[in-house]
């Protein structure tokens, strides 16, 4: 059985996976997509196409 | 009247009925009683002491058995009176008259008439001499062949003042004969005239006889059977140990009491009463929670020992019927505690039910992997000592204080007992193998019992997983102590800090190469030329990569400057990359331009642009920097790394990683423009970049030479020296090749990414020169855990250390969690080390960089190393190995990164890898791929002294090179078959000893004739530790020379252990008897040989 996830992101839309069910360190938000570890991971894949930091996204 | 006598009948019918069936119960019960036999000269011995003298043979002179009691006895003693008690005890017991010898490698036993008289040895002794004493007296050997298994004595301090040793061997007698024993000798000291013990009709003896029989009717089948499904699947439980365990341990061991805190029992006491379980039930659910965090293990499997008293007439016998069976606990899918409990109360009552089948009797049946140095099965012990068996000592007249005796032995690698006190307490009594474990490391299992216990109270329906183990002091020791307080960060661009130093001494010589010299102003000037060029003709902004393919010497850092310059980020290409692997890397970071020059040009692809340094293109730029928009976040360099599976991935290292680092070295190593620090590394890695840039943000000198001087140790030694190098970043096998006595300049040797020995720490470590162990992956930039050696020298390989300033450094567990000083779990770095992650991979950045949960800033991340890790008690981390390299072999954990570094460690070695054959097979093998120039007999016994046997390879490889990857990794692909021609080549045997040893171990493994050959290993071949005792016995039969077990360790393969028997039988000979021999077959003719001898075949 393949261990939960969720895809988080953090103030700088870093992404990254959390265990699902554990607490959220704080300054990490949900991104509203839960499942297996190659699930999670190939989201992220799809959506995080600017690696840098927002903050010297230009 | 027919109703009546109907009734009649069928109460007539009834009690009959019940009449046969007392009668054919009563006749069971008589046909299964146990009763007197005749006393023989040579007896069968009971199948727990049968297990238990193999042992004692396996452990050879170590007093690993021997059970002491001692006692200081304040006040008027009756000498003369106490040893008659003892004598009386002596008499009415079978067992302390019981002696043992062997036949064939089979064990019997017979028992002395009683002694008529008998006095107690007396010594003379004072207050200092006590404790040698007692520990003397237990630490004596029982010849158990010859001798009594017990030893009496009284050391006489005054004339009021005595101290009691009594000392057995643990075969005759267990820990509910103590307490007998302890009554008995009160009873009969009280009173010598009026204590009537009744002779006793049964004894050990009679119930050795009457086991063989058991033995033989169904019942212990079905136990057996039972047993077959407890461990059925059963992993070995594999706490890391504090030191690597000896291939033949010596059973050293110590002993650790305390207690646990009175309200703390009181909880257990009540929560047990509450829940109905056993106070062992309720214990051991909490040790079994502690051992899944220390191991990861879910399956928790443990001895324990029972009293093996299920029968009533054994209840007054005094003798060795104590059992040890195994509990599991199953802690998958993460239990509540409260049901994890009652599970190991329904364990250990069917334990109960099952426990008439010695333990001894219970390993030949389930043939678990037998290691050499490891107790089958379990090795590890929970047990309770319950109230009723603490031995009470008492003399009237006199005041008994306890002492503890240190026998310096242990049977298991740990005992942890608790001990139900008669004041409600309850005692922690451990004892543990001291060549396995430190004693804080035995004192923090105590702690966090205690932790663990406490919070399982608190809240028994609380899942497992969610149980505290470490108290709130050690979270913040390491989590917070133990890594650097946040310090002041330069948020300057690295380029910025060269250009200041550049401003400050624009003279000072910036690298040193081929003898010749670049100044700061030339190296700002032309790497500003280049940014121009970059940024006007390539359009190089910030997140742009500029691929550098330069040899060593002065273009390397113009380039890597001149692309910061420029707003860019660097990517160093190795210009011995193979065509493909260039292209690969140029097309996956998409660059702007490749900066290289003429000659190596032909290795770019055509559709790649280029600017050639080695022409005049520079020339017409502007020699101050072009103005850019640059942040601290921005990429400055991509380097790429191979993981452990697919292709390459370049790592970005951002502006704030690579300043965070150089500040931090500067400190750490007080650098200043006087020194002078080499060029090494690659350019391709990393180390490369804190050569060039601590040096040049520090305003130091770079010494950099060709790469063929560099490898040359001759050559490097004189650039060292002529150069007067300050500091050096090698590898480990690079220094070990210099000398350090002719560079006395050199002040910092900061080395790394390798494990190294003491030897080169002790051998280039001196006063005003500093030794670093540096740790650090690509993705964490450079080195982020560093140790200072100390100035004394090192006595094992040196840690890896703590945290960089500004770094933080975690070992967590799978779940995430912090794990316990000592306990191994992986490597995770934060603060401002951290790269922005793998150059167009978010996938795998995210897989690798985790949000950090123990941050004071939100939203922070931290990396997963993947390397394996513990901390030490000081603080410091110790390097363990890959996560990802342990592999199991017959189901124990192997890491093959300690096998390694084990051959390394071996006179002529240089490289090695080792890989696992046939794995997951029963029969799955090591073979080792080696670089060097050794003698593989002496290679293996090495290991054998260092590791070990399971982990010993079976076969050795020599090779000129390990095969590598493109990216420097070892090919495992290409490893070749240590064994081409099928199996292992079966080598001849050629003495005739080895033909007699051949046959002797076909009979014991019960392997076909002809199928052992000279180099064939007896534990490869299926031999086990009980076996080798059986040999042993068979070739004292076979050529009258008795062999230590143990040599069987140190000489497994058939011809060796044969010349050993020759050694011992020349031995037994004498040298001149030997040389007489061989002088006489020296004159004898040639035909006279040869008849001689097919006379004796």
């Amino acid at each position: 059985m393949e261990a939960n996830y969720i895809v988080v992101l953090n103030h700088e839309e870093q992404y990254s996976i959390w265990p699902a069910g554990r607490d959220l360190p704080a300054g990490w938000r949900e991104a509203g997509v839960e499942g297996g570890k190659s699930e999670c991971l190939e989201h992220i894949a799809r959506v995080w196409t600017d690696l840098r930091p927002i903050s010297v996204r230009r | 009247m027919s109703a009546p006598n109907e009734r009649n009948v069928a109460d007539i019918r009834r009690a009959l009925l019940e009449r046969k069936v007392r009668q054919r119960v009563a006749e069971k019960a008589e046909r299964e009683k146990i009763v007197p036999v005749p006393r023989t000269g040579k007896m069968a011995i009971a199948e727990q002491q049968r297990f238990l003298w193999f042992l004692h043979q396996m452990v050879a002179g170590a007093p690993v058995y021997n059970v002491p009691f001692a006692m200081r006895l304040r006040g008027p003693l009756d000498v003369a009176r106490l040893s008659e008690a003892l004598r009386g005890i002596v008499a009415r017991h079978e067992s302390l008259r019981t002696r043992f010898g062997d036949e064939h490698g089979v064990p019997f036993q017979t028992v002395d008439p009683p002694p008529e008289s008998w006095d107690l040895p007396v010594t003379d002794g004072s207050e200092e001499s006590i404790q040698d004493w007692i520990d003397g007296q237990v630490r004596e050997e029982f010849d158990l062949r010859n001798s009594p298994p017990y030893r009496f004595g009284l050391l006489r301090l005054g004339p009021e003042d005595h101290v009691l040793s009594i000392v057995w061997h643990h075969i005759v007698i267990d820990g509910w004969s103590s307490r007998q024993f302890a009554e008995e000798l009160t009873a009969r000291y009280a009173d010598p005239e009026g204590a009537d013990f009744p002779e006793l009709t049964l004894q050990p003896a009679d119930f050795a006889a009457w086991q063989r029989l058991w033995l033989l009717s169904d019942e212990p089948a079905k136990q057996i059977e039972y047993w077959h499904s407890a461990v059925d699947g059963m992993e070995p439980l594999e706490w890391r140990t504090d030191r690597q365990r000896p291939s033949a341990p010596t059973g050293a061991g110590r002993i650790y009491e305390t207690r646990l805190p009175d309200d703390l029992a009181r909880g257990i006491r009540d929560l047990a009463k509450a829940e109905g379980v056993s106070l062992l039930a309720l214990t051991m659910a909490g040790y079994q929670v502690l051992l899944n965090r220390y191991t990861g293990q879910q399956d928790i499997a443990l001895g324990s020992v029972l009293s093996g008293r299920t029968r009533s007439e054994i209840e007054p016998m005094m003798g060795f019927f104590a059992n040890t069976v195994v509990v599991r606990g199953d802690l998958g899918g993460n239990p509540v505690f409260r049901d994890l409990v009652h599970a190991a109360n329904d364990n250990i009552l069917e334990a109960m039910a099952h426990q008439d089948v010695p333990f001894g009797r219970l390993v030949e049946e389930l043939k678990p992997e037998r290691l050499p140095g490891r107790n089958p099965l379990v090795a590890h012990l929970f047990t309770l000592l319950p109230e009723q068996m603490i031995a009470r000592w008492r003399l009237p007249g006199v005041e008994v204080e306890m002492l503890t005796p240190q026998p310096e032995t242990t049977r298991f690698d740990i005992t942890f007992q608790i001990n139900d006190l008669p004041d409600g307490g309850l005692g922690v009594w451990i004892e543990y193998s001291s060549e396995l474990f430190d004693h804080e490391r035995i004192e923090r299992l105590v702690e966090h019992f205690t932790t663990v216990m406490g919070d399982a109270l608190s809240r028994p329906d609380a899942r497992v997983d969610s149980l505290d183990i470490m108290s709130d002091d050690e979270y913040l020791r390491v989590l917070t102590a133990w890594n650097p307080e946040p310090g002041e960060r330069d948020e300057r661009l690295l380029h910025e800090l060269v250009a200041a130093r550049a401003a400050e001494a624009p003279d000072a010589v910036a690298m040193r190469f081929a003898g010749e010299d670049l100044t700061y102003a030339q190296l700002d000037e032309r790497s500003s030329r280049l940014a121009h060029a970059l940024v006007e003709e390539f359009k190089v902004a910030p997140g742009r990569v500029v691929a550098v393919l330069l040899e060593r010497g002065f273009d390397l850092p113009v380039a890597e400057l001149g692309v910061l310059k420029a707003g860019g980020a660097w990517l160093p290409l190795d210009p011995q990359y193979p065509p493909e692997r260039l292209a690969y890397q140029l097309g996956d970071a998409d660059v702007a331009a490749v900066l290289t020059t003429s000659d190596l040009a032909g290795g770019v692809p055509a559709d790649v642009a280029r600017l050639l340094l080695d022409t005049d293109a520079l020339d017409r730029w502007p020699a101050s920097p072009p103005s850019v928009q640059v942040s601290q976040e921005d990429t400055a360099y991509v380097i790429y790394t191979s993981g452990s599976t697919g292709t390459p991935k370049g790592v970005m290292v951002p502006h704030r990683a690579v300043v965070n680092f150089c500040t931090t070295f500067q400190q750490m190593f007080s650098v200043t423009p006087d020194d002078r620090i080499l060029q090494f590394s690659n350019p391709a890695f990393d180390v490369s970049v804190s050569d060039v840039f601590s040096t040049l943000t520090a305003g130091g000198t770079i010494v950099g030479a060709p790469r063929s001087e560099l490898l040359d140790p001759e050559k490097l030694q004189g650039l060292l020296a002529r150069e007067r190098v300050t500091m050096v970043d090698i590898p480990p096998a690079v220094l070990g090749l210099l000398d350090p006595s002719a560079l006395d300049d050199l002040r910092v040797c900061f080395i790394g990414m390798e494990p190294f020995g003491a030897d080169l720490v002790n051998r280039w470590s001196k006063p005003g020169r500093e030794f670093h162990n540096g740790y650090g992956p690509t993705e964490v930039t450079v080195t982020c855990v560093d140790y200072l050696c100390p100035p004394e020298p090192l006595d094992g390989p040196p840690p890896i250390g703590r945290a960089m300033a500004n770094q933080r450094a975690y070992v967590l567990d799978k779940a995430l969690r912090p794990v316990p000083v000592g306990v191994p779990g992986e490597l995770y770095m934060a603060g401002a080390g951290l790269a922005i992650g793998y150059l167009g991979r978010p996938d795998q950045t995210a897989e690798k960089f985790l949000p950090d949960p123990f941050a004071t800033t939100p939203g922070e991340r931290m990396y997963a190393t993947g390397d394996l890790v513990r901390w030490n008690s000081d603080g410091n981390l110790e390097f363990l190995g890959r996560a990802d390299r342990q592999v199991k072999l017959r189901g124990l954990r192997v890491e093959l990164g300690e096998i390694e570094h084990a051959i390394e460690t071996f006179d002529g070695v240089r490289q090695c890898v080792v890989t696992v054959r046939d794995q997951g097979t029963s029969s799955a093998w090591l073979a080792a791929y080696v670089v060097g120039e050794f003698e593989q007999d002496a290679l293996r016994e090495h290991l054998s002294g260092l590791l070990p046997l399971h982990m010993v390879p079976t076969d050795y490889v020599r090779l000129d090179q390990l095969p590598l990857t493109s990216t420097g990794k070892v090919d495992h692909a290409r490893l070749p078959d240590p064994r081409p021609d099928g199996g292992a080549g079966q080598v001849e045997l050629s003495t005739e000893t080895e033909r007699r040893v051949a046959e002797i171990w076909q009979s014991l493994l019960s392997l076909d004739a002809g199928s052992i050959g000279a180099q064939d290993n007896f534990f490869v071949l299926g031999g086990n530790s009980l076996q080798v005792t059986q040999m042993i016995s068979r070739v004292r039969d076979a050529f009258q020379v008795t062999l230590d077990p143990r040599r069987l360790f140190s000489y497994p393969l058939l011809s060796q252990f044969a010349a050993q028997i020759d050694d011992a039988q020349r031995a037994l000979l004498g040298d001149d008897e030997v040389a007489r021999l061989e002088a006489q077959i020296a004159d004898l003719p040639e035909e006279e040989l040869d008849r001689l001898l097919k006379e004796s075949s």
